[in-house]
């Protein structure tokens, strides 16, 4: 059906009618080509999507063939209770401590009281007069000054040192779903052919595993695989996101509204607006080694906390929290400039023009008309260009983030780990289990971006609903 | 004969009645008194703004009286928004703008040294084309302006400023009972009020409007104009506008501007005529003046 | 500045219509003057009654150009000088409508006077008034339409004669006689001079209003044609 237009005097430069229906018709094909054209480059991307998704998840949970040195529940039946109502982690934080004592040689305990104690009063595996020598030595070790263990920290030593768990082998979770036979025989086939020899067949047994769990989130770094967490990880992150803000957010909204609001156009702003865009592309690993330059050698008595002598305890270089925050701040600073900027320029001139109308200063103006209905976009920008930060690894590992540490970090001077930095590292081991420690430490960094980004959109919705 | 006599009636009354006719009405006309030149509230001296290079307005002398409505009109690109962005010194704002001349507020030059602008604004209120209240309450619109040039009243002397100030904007009884409203919520010609509320809230003596009903609709735009003669009566009020009608029923005295070509192609805006609307717009003195106002105009 | 073109073009083209109306008007009443004073002066009341038709036409226009001006003022509101010739449009409208009736007024006192006798002397001077008169509108038409107020200004003296042919004619009424029919004849023709009489004084008021259309200013011709601004009036 087609619509006819009334009869007109015919223009030669125009087709005629059937010459128009044709053209119609080629025309219309072409469009839809090109719709599905469009279709298929996203349908493209939506894949290479999902197959990320799928490749850390089928490596988050599976099967797994586990053997443990010492049963657990032998360890709590010999600790005195009923294995069937009680389990490991129902023991008391003493309890615990004196399965340490029974089944840890010395050295390995006095290494670990001296990275964090077991208690506050009295010590474990040292004796007194050797820790205070050590203590009031030039470099002291982080357990003079640091919290003492809690039951979670015991806890997972127990599990480490006592009862030793070992995977000796994993499937990913799709062929589990689907064919957990097969890795039963693969476990066979290996003990055959002689690929487990420090084990027998019978000490290993076959059952689920969530690579990422609760537990997974709350325990500390390890070099056992079967009992890595990444808490130190996930709190690393956390204070370097927070430093992050409290470096970028201040400096950087200051800087924006500086250029928008006061600045007056020239050829020296012109400079420091290019600048400042160029600077948001450049390479993470610049802003590293700046970072490693100025914030870890040169202001080392700052980073690393000797300036202050009180609160939080210093660590003996640059290599900290801090320094590894100010560097990420320096990276998400352009970015959070250039966001701010662009939000506050789309607030209406008309407002400022009736601020400054009514005899008000310009930062009175500013202040309670532009900020405010600038402040969506301002927070969305920097709320994403800190989700970036969160990601980043090459700065980190410049700074100087360390890659095994089991202690949390007590504050901004202390030594940190961070999760990308967790995930690089455990993905370079061979063994299979760090793979898998990788893939649910990348949930984790992943559900963190959500977090963010979702608390972004919240904040962005909950704002504009209040300037209409 | 009945004819004749109703005739004759006809013709007599026909001859009183033209006797009647050519009695002119007293009619105000005839030569016009010009005002006695007493220097207005604000008064310009051969004032010129550039904008860089660019002369947008030149030699404007313009003498604003006091509880009178004056209207600038013209062309587009004659300058009137730029000479009424001058008298609050509104053209500092951007960036370029130069002004050369003087503008004397109550005698005093607003663009001597030293002078600060903020100060110039707060007595001198400014009303704009678009409508445009913060987002925030219509209470806390006009509060604002009171507060930030040091209002330091209880808040019950707040809650007196804002209802005086929507009174006198004729606002008041339309939104009496929703100050705690966002200033969106009003349709175009209440928001354009609530700005006119806002303006007097600081308590100006002067009201510079610019095409202040040029986004509204008829019936809002007659409303503004009553409220303006209102007005009147506290404030002088000077208003750029398009409409000349909207001049011819508002103001006591226009000035038509228009813009002259120079040698170098610079179109440049000159004051024509300011004269009684009145006047003006019958017998204008000034033949550019006449072809604007009858449409005979390039 | 650029050469003026015309942006108001379809308002300024009505306006001429309007013009172009109202002086058809003043046409038609000049002729009417003429016929009428030939019909009331050779008692020919053919003449007389054609008089009468011709204002039928006058009245007609009268209508529309009073309907047209209406719907001119609302649409544009015109300014200026278009809305002082609008001002006197309207005005003249009126007074030319005025001067037809003037002519039926002479038509029919043709008709009245009828079969009566005449005095040759009145109908004289009642022929020169019309001499007098038909000028005095021609000229007024003139500079109305060449915008000449020069010319206008000419018009108070024209009218000089005839206002004394006017007051003559009342001696010349009283030197007829006590003749019951020739007095009739004799007063019917002092309103004819009568209306002749305000004929021009119309035709003076028109050279006023085309001196305000040019000045802007509204002002009485004294005798010697000078414009007397409205202030002290006295009533005529």
């Amino acid at each position: 059906m087609s619509v006819q237009a009334p009869e007109r005097p015919t223009q030669t430069s125009f087709p005629n009618e059937e010459e128009y229906a044709g053209q119609l018709g080629r025309r219309q094909r072409k469009a839809l080509a090109f719709k599905f054209f469009c279709l298929a480059m996203l349908t493209i991307a939506v894949l290479a999507l999902a197959t990320l998704l799928y490749t850390i998840i089928n490596d988050s949970f599976g099967l797994v063939a586990i053997v443990n040195q010492n049963d657990p529940d032998q360890v709590v039946a010999e600790a005195g209770y009923d294995p069937e109502t009680a389990t490991l982690q129902d023991l008391s934080y003493d309890e615990l401590v004196g399965l340490l004592e029974a089944n840890v040689s010395s050295g390995v305990g006095r290494r670990m009281e001296r990275d964090q104690r077991f208690y506050e009063d009295r010590l474990v595996f040292e004796d007194e007069a050797t820790w205070a020598e050590i203590c009031s030595s030039g470099e002291p070790p982080t357990g003079c000054n640091a919290a003492p263990r809690d039951h979670s920290n015991v806890y997972a030593l127990v599990l480490e040192r006592v009862v030793v768990p070992d995977v000796i082998a994993s499937y990913p979770l799709v062929p589990s779903l689907l064919n957990p036979e097969a890795f039963e025989e693969e476990v066979a086939a290996g003990f055959e052919a002689g690929r487990f020899p420090d084990y027998q067949p019978e000490q290993a047994f076959i059952e689920w595993r969530a690579w990422f769990n609760p537990t997974f989130l709350t325990t500390p770094q390890s070099s056992t695989p079967e009992v890595a967490g990444i808490r130190t990880a996930i709190l690393g992150s956390a204070w370097l996101v927070l430093i992050t803000i409290l470096f970028a957010v201040p400096v950087g909204v200051g800087a924006a509204i500086y250029l928008v609001e006061y600045a007056k156009p020239s050829r020296l702003n012109d400079f420091i607006q290019t600048n400042i865009n160029n600077l948001a592309g450049v390479p993470s690993i610049i802003y590293g080694m700046l970072g490693l330059a100025i914030f870890v050698r040169v202001l080392e008595p700052f980073t690393s906390g000797a300036m202050f002598t009180t609160g939080v305890p210093p660590s003996d270089n640059g290599r900290t929290v801090v320094a590894a925050g100010l560097t990420l701040g320096l990276l998400t600073l352009p970015v959070v400039i250039i966001s701010a900027q662009e939000a506050l320029k789309s607030v209406p001139d008309s407002l400022r023009h009736a601020g400054l109308a009514l005899g008000a200063t310009r930062w009175q103006t500013v202040r309670s008309q532009i900020i405010p209905v600038a402040l969506p976009g301002i927070l969305t920008g920097t709320i994403l260009a800190v989700a970036r930060a969160v990601g980043e690894t090459a700065p980190l590992i410049l700074v100087g983030a360390a890659s095994f540490i089991t202690t949390d970090p007590s504050g901004p001077f202390s030594k940190f780990t961070a999760l990308p930095i967790q995930i690089f590292q455990w993905t370079s081991f061979p063994q299979q289990e760090f793979h898998n420690l990788a893939a649910a430490a990348s949930i984790a960094l992943l559900l963190l971006l959500l977090t963010l980004n979702a608390v972004a959109v919240i904040l962005r919705n909950r704002y504009s609903r209040r300037a209409e | 004969m009945t004819n004749e006599t109703s005739t004759d009636a006809k013709i007599e009354n026909e001859i009183q009645i033209e006797e009647n006719m050519t009695t002119e009405p007293d009619r105000p006309g005839g030569a016009v008194p010009e005002t006695a030149e007493i220097p207005g509230v604000i008064e310009t001296k051969d004032m010129s703004v550039f904008y860089g290079d660019f002369l947008a307005v030149a030699n404007v002398s313009l003498n604003f009286g006091t509880n009178q409505i004056s209207a600038l009109i013209g062309p587009s690109g004659c300058g009137k928004s730029t000479v009424l962005r001058s008298l609050n010194r509104m053209n500092d704002l951007v960036a370029t703008a130069r002004t050369e001349g003087e503008v004397h507020y109550h005698g005093e030059n607003i663009y001597a040294e030293g002078v600060d602008p903020v100060e110039v604004r707060r007595t001198i209120g400014m009303v704009f084309q678009k409508p445009n209240p913060f987002p925030k309450s219509i209470f806390d619109n006009i509060a604002w302006g009171a507060k930030v040039n040091g209002f330091r009243g209880s808040k019950a002397d707040m809650g007196d400023l804002v209802q005086e100030a929507l009174e006198g904007a004729a606002l008041w009884d339309e939104v009496k009972d929703k100050l705690q409203e966002s200033g969106y919520s009003l349709s175009g010609g209440q928001q354009q009020r609530l700005c006119i509320a806002r303006a007097i809230a600081t308590k100006p003596d002067v009201i510079l409007m610019d095409e202040p009903c040029s986004a509204l609709d008829p019936i809002a735009t007659l409303r503004i104009e009553e409220l303006m003669l209102e007005l009147k009566e506290n404030y002088s009020i000077v208003i750029v506008t398009h409409n000349m009608q909207q001049a011819a029923r508002v103001s006591d005295k226009t000035a038509f501007f228009n813009v002259k070509l120079n040698d170098t192609g610079m179109r440049t805006g000159r004051l024509v005529e300011y004269s009684p609307t009145e006047q003006l717009f019958t017998s204008p003195k000034e033949k550019d003046t006449e072809d604007y106002i009858t449409g005979r105009f390039g | 500045m650029t050469d003026t073109k015309d942006t108001n073009i379809h308002f300024h083209q009505e306006l001429e219509e309007l013009d172009r109306k109202v002086l058809s008007m003043v046409d038609r009443a000049e002729q009417m003057v003429e016929m009428a004073v030939q019909a009331v002066t050779s008692d020919d009341i053919e003449l007389a009654r054609r008089v009468v038709v011709l204002d039928r036409g006058i009245d007609a226009t009268y209508m529309e150009v009073h309907q047209d001006w209406t719907n001119l003022m609302a649409r544009h509101q015109p300014l200026g000088s278009d809305l002082r010739r609008m001002t006197i449009l309207i005005q003249l409208n009126v007074t030319f409508e005025r001067m037809g009736d003037q002519c039926v007024n002479i038509a029919k006192i043709a008709q009245l006077n009828h079969g009566l006798p005449r005095v040759e002397r009145i109908c004289e001077q009642v022929r020169e008034m019309g001499d007098l008169v038909r000028p005095m509108i021609r000229t007024a038409i003139e500079a109305y339409v060449r915008g000449d107020v020069d010319e206008a200004r000419l018009l108070p003296a024209m009218d000089q004669p005839v206002d004394r042919l006017n007051a003559n004619m009342y001696k010349e009424t009283v030197a007829v006689g006590s003749n019951p029919q020739l007095l009739e004849w004799a007063t019917k023709m002092l309103m004819v001079s009568r209306a002749l009489e305000r004929i021009g004084d119309q035709a003076v008021d028109f050279g006023e209003q085309t001196a305000y259309l040019m000045t802007g200013e509204r002002a009485e011709f004294d005798e010697d044609g000078m414009a007397r601004p409205i202030d002290d009036h006295d009533n005529i």
